[in-house]
């Protein structure tokens, strides 16, 4: 087992490469020159060619590459160009905004969805299957910011229940978790009701009936935790799409997270934020990926074999 | 009454297969039919589309959509002249929303059209070959896909700088991976069956055994594919839109419709709700077509 995961987070290192390389050459594409950027329109050229030296913007192409990659290992991402601070700092300052967001977003898709996909399934056909089916459906169609508009609309300016942005009091969690939530409440629900309604119908769930024990001890100690595997296969990509999600919604709310901060970046051609981002942003996500894979060998122990 | 029992049996197997054919077309087609969401989904769909694609014949996109109106503006829904209200600029609602709605199902279809052919093209060549060029492959997608999809949108977009074209290509490339993969596995699937074994020992060249023989038979994955993927992919048109990476100023696009309506959202937030809505209507029929044509092709239930 140990052996699988080493042999995994070698297999993550040239994939981060691979991103770091391609994030890299698609930044190089961007128009403008940073070095005028950065000291304005009122540079002289010679100036600008000296700033341009200095931060080795005239070295061929893989030359910078291989510096940046250099210095990342030594974890420095370099300088912003408009914030004068190090890049590692500002998203260092700012990443735990994000996680926060994202870890509320996560216990709160587990902890609803599971029992709402259960309940619809031992439920099915009544009302409250339906209305869950219909709920979900347009949970899972619902722009992501056009939600948080809605969500804003409704309760922070008519009810004034929550605050519309920021990052205060526990009050400014709400809003925005739940609108990074729902999609991905809505896609496991979902999926736990349809793979519940599945593994009700087994045989071995109709022989536990037979043999008289209860209907909660059969859903709860045999239908349920093989249900949960294509559940847990869902909560994991989900898991990762929250990451996407949260650059959109901390721009709707003005969370103060690492996704609003490459927005920024982004508007403000701050190259080196911008590539920082992103890299970290990745490796947190495959990271993810990598511990939810190892998850399924807990859970599903067929999986467990294949991987020792 | 020989020379009939004869005819009979010369027509026969041309009647077989022209019946076995048009029978599993049929076949995938009743049962979509039987599925009434997916048929309400398609046609909410078709009617969407309809809707859009002749938004010239119920506004004149100059008049109605660009052309700013000072003393119009701010109208709320149902107002006269404008049966969804005005914007900041006076311009008609109504009018933005199906010209928007053409820019932003062009874009979307358009990058899956793109995606799906390049995903499909290399999926199919990594699956069929395997090997070192499967290797290769698959490692430019893994690392396509270790990017989350809006991400890596948002940041080719940046970096060419925000337009049609350039979003087009930019939802392209983040949507490869996925068509890639599923043709991969379906190629990887189908390989191994006797009738591509047999058609390599007559000698097939290997292009016509991919075109031919392979492909049509792992469509419909694909193109289940194709509805989700649309549907995402509308999402992700609005989202750059939204975040300024997207179309300028004032052509009308959903997602930037939205995102210059934000400005109001206090006292007119009709501006915010309608272009959503009529986006929640397209993913929706997107996603309920595509689980109804999921269900119809599964091949466990045929």
């Amino acid at each position: 087992m140990l052996k699988y995961i080493i042999k995994r987070i070698i297999a993550l290192i040239p994939v981060i490469l691979g991103v770091t390389l391609v994030v890299f050459m698609i930044m190089q594409l961007a128009p403008g020159d940073p070095a005028r950027m950065i000291l304005g329109e009122l540079a002289t050229p010679e100036e600008v060619a000296q700033l341009r030296t200095e931060l080795g913007l005239d070295d061929p192409l893989l030359v910078r590459y291989f510096n940046y990659m250099i210095d990342f290992c030594k974890g420095d991402l370099g300088d912003s160009y408009f914030k004068h601070r190090p890049v590692m700092d500002e998203i260092l300052d700012r990443f735990p905004y994000t996680a926060k967001l994202a870890a509320v977003a996560a216990v709160l898709t587990v902890v609803m969805s599971i029992p709402i996909g259960i309940l619809a399934a031992v439920k099915q056909n009544t009302i409250f299957d339906n209305a869950s089916l219909v709920v979900t459906l347009f949970g899972i169609s619902m722009p992501v910011f056009w939600l948080g508009l809605l969500l804003i609309i409704f309760f922070s300016l008519r009810l004034g229940w929550f605050p519309t942005g920021g990052a205060d009091s526990w009050r400014s969690y709400v809003l925005p978790a739940f609108c990074l939530a729902f999609s991905n409440m809505s896609t496991v629900a979902r999926t736990t009701r349809s793979s519940m309604l599945e593994t009700i119908r087994q045989d071995y769930v109709r022989t536990a009936s037979a043999k008289g024990v209860p209907r909660k001890t059969v859903i709860r100690k045999h239908a349920f935790r093989n249900a949960l595997i294509p559940t847990i296969t869902v909560i994991g990509i989900q898991m990762s799409q929250l990451l996407g999600g949260s650059v959109v919604v901390e721009t709707v709310f003005a969370w103060p997270g690492v996704g609003r901060l490459m927005i920024e970046s982004i508007n403000s051609r701050d190259t080196p934020m911008v590539l920082g981002c992103i890299v970290l942003l990745t490796i947190v996500f495959s990271v993810l990926n990598l511990l939810i894979d190892l998850c399924y060998g807990f859970v599903d122990p067929r999986i467990k074999a294949t991987q020792s | 009454m020989a020379g009939t029992a004869n005819n009979l049996a010369q027509k026969e197997p041309e009647v077989q297969t022209h019946a076995k054919k048009d029978g599993q077309m049929a076949d995938i087609w009743r049962r979509f039919r039987k599925n009434k969401s997916a048929v309400v989904g398609m046609i909410v769909l078709a009617l969407i589309i309809l809707l859009v694609v002749f938004a010239s014949v119920f506004y004149d996109y100059e008049e109605d959509a660009v052309q700013q109106n000072v003393y119009e503006r701010l109208k709320p829904p149902f107002s006269e002249g404008h049966i969804l209200g005005t914007d900041d600029l006076g311009r008609d609602l109504a009018a933005r929303l199906l010209h928007g709605g053409r820019r932003s199902l062009t874009i979307s279809f358009v990058s899956v059209a793109c995606s799906v052919v390049v995903g499909s093209l290399l999926g199919a060549i990594a699956g069929y070959y395997s090997g070192m060029i499967d290797n290769v492959i698959m490692r430019c997608i893994d690392i396509l896909m270790a990017i989350p999809m809006t991400m890596l949108a948002i940041v080719i977009v940046a970096a060419l700088g925000a337009s049609i074209p350039n979003m087009i290509i930019a939802l392209s490339i983040a949507q490869v991976p996925s068509f890639a993969r599923v043709m991969r596995g379906q190629v990887l699937t189908v390989r191994g069956t006797e009738y591509i074994e047999a058609a390599r020992a007559i000698g097939t060249n290997d292009a016509a055994i991919i075109t031919e023989h392979i492909i049509p038979n792992v469509l419909s994955p694909i193109l289940v594919q194709v509805a989700i993927r649309a549907a995402t992919a509308i999402t992700n048109t609005a989202t750059l839109s939204f975040l300024g990476l997207g179309v300028s100023a004032p052509t009308p696009e959903w997602g930037a419709m939205l995102s210059s309506g934000r400005n109001y959202i206090r006292d007119h937030s009709y501006l915010t709700f309608i272009p959503g809505l009529a986006m929640m209507f397209t993913i929706l029929s997107l996603n309920l077509l595509g689980d109804g044509l999921r269900d119809a092709l599964d091949p466990r239930l045929r």
